[in-house]
């Protein structure tokens, strides 16, 4: 499929998704981002990424909302997600665990962490 | 006549008896009225039940917004005993941040399972509608409600409110976030900590020059030390957001259960040195049960 993507990128603030696609597309990825939280789910499946980086507290949708959808629908429930927030208390990590997230990173880490954490799924 | 009222302006748990008289023992509640019998509730911590004696006895049908600023005990331990939700004819509509896997109603409910409590939350006999909301901006009864996260374990919205000319901020629990001037913004560099937004900077930008800002500030500087991760914040650090963002009134909410009348003085006092220090001439309020602050 010609719109297929390796990494999407879920994030309310427009300037982290810039420095993601830098970074990402850098290391040989192809990437794609949005702020549309609600259409989230709806951009996996056009765009069928192999992992999801997900914020988790954006308006109108919260990223846990979105995870939750994801596990429930088929083609979604297996996709690795990486969870990247400003949220660093510990019951926070547990409750996206619980939901199905693969990794948990609190904002902000080294750019290499994330690509190396990207490495893990694809 | 608008107004601010509290009604319950103590954390974590209720803390009644004669060392926390004058302050109030009570835990979260306050009154946002609006005029003409119209009113918003923040939070139902056991202030509420005092709040529900005060309608009992105007005696008019009740029709309210109840925003719950996050689903902790103390910010909701009173709806059991709110009288006006047992009367029909009564209406309340609860908003707040719900979680991924439970509906705000699930929440509230089961606080009052049959192990907890002998009446369930589908025994109250007003009528109950259940609105999640999340950061951004919303319009009830024609009042502009902009709504922000907090750093606070769990969801925990702070919300503003515009009525009239006038602006009202309830933050009733949110910790200082997190600083880190390492991050950069270059991508070239992997060993660079990643760009990420100043939170702090954006909570000022929420309440900048906001009429009332009605704030957490349960620790004293050296007692955060050790309560990192609580979510909660040391009145040092409310008091600068205040000043950062020309606040007109700030209050300082939230106490924590172990200050008596004298330690939450205290603590107005420093904070108000703080302020002065600034050279600005912000008011500023510690939160009493009763206290009534005017929007006219």
């Amino acid at each position: 499929m010609s719109d297929s993507v390796d990494i999407l990128v879920i994030d309310d603030n427009d300037v982290l998704l810039e420095y993601m696609t830098d970074l990402l597309s850098q290391k040989g990825f192809t990437v794609k981002t949005t702020t549309d939280s609600m259409a989230a789910v709806d951009t996996m499946l056009k765009t069928n990424p192999k992992v999801v980086i997900l914020d988790i507290m954006m308006p109108q949708l919260d990223g846990y909302s979105i995870l939750r959808r994801m596990r429930d629908q088929k083609s979604l429930a297996n996709v690795p997600v990486i969870i990247y927030t400003g949220k660093s208390f510990p019951i926070d990590e547990k409750k996206a665990r619980n939901l199905g997230a693969n990794s948990y990173l609190v904002k902000p880490v080294k750019g290499s962490v994330i690509v190396e954490e990207v490495k893990k799924y694809i | 006549m608008a107004y601010v009222k509290f009604w319950g302006v103590r954390g974590s748990i209720p803390t009644p008896g004669p060392s926390t008289s004058r302050y109030g023992g009570n835990t979260p509640c306050v009154e946002l009225n609006l005029g003409d019998d119209n009113f918003f509730i923040l939070d139902a911590g056991s202030g509420i039940r005092e709040l529900g004696q005060h309608l009992l006895k105007q005696g008019k049908p009740v029709k309210s917004h109840i925003f719950i600023s996050h689903m902790h005990w103390d910010h909701i331990q009173g709806i059991p005993f709110f009288v006006p939700a047992y009367i029909p004819g009564n209406k309340f509509v609860f908003h707040g941040a719900q979680e991924a896997d439970l509906s705000l109603e699930d929440i509230l409910a089961d606080q009052m399972n049959p192990i907890n409590f002998p009446v369930q939350i589908t025994e109250m006999s007003s009528k109950f509608e259940f609105e999640p909301m999340y950061e951004g901006e919303y319009k009830f009864e024609g009042i502009k409600v902009e709504a922000m996260y907090l750093n606070h374990p769990g969801y925990a919205l702070g919300y503003k409110f515009h009525i009239n000319n006038k602006t009202v901020v309830y933050i009733s629990d949110n910790e200082p976030y997190p600083v880190h001037p390492e991050a950069t913004q270059d991508t070239d560099n992997p060993d660079q900590i990643l760009f990420v937004e100043d939170s702090n900077q954006r909570l000022i930008n929420f309440v900048k020059d906001v009429d009332v800002l009605i704030h957490d500030a349960q620790y004293t500087p050296e007692e955060y030390k050790s309560k990192v991760q609580w979510g909660h914040s040391p009145y040092d650090y409310t008091v600068k957001i205040a000043l950062g963002a020309k606040v007109k009134t700030l209050v300082l909410f939230h106490h924590d259960p172990v200050h008596d009348d004298a330690f939450v003085d205290k603590i107005i006092e420093a904070a108000k040195k703080i302020s002065w220090q600034a050279g600005s001439n912000m008011q500023i309020l510690g939160a009493q049960e009763g206290m009534q602050i005017s929007l006219d």
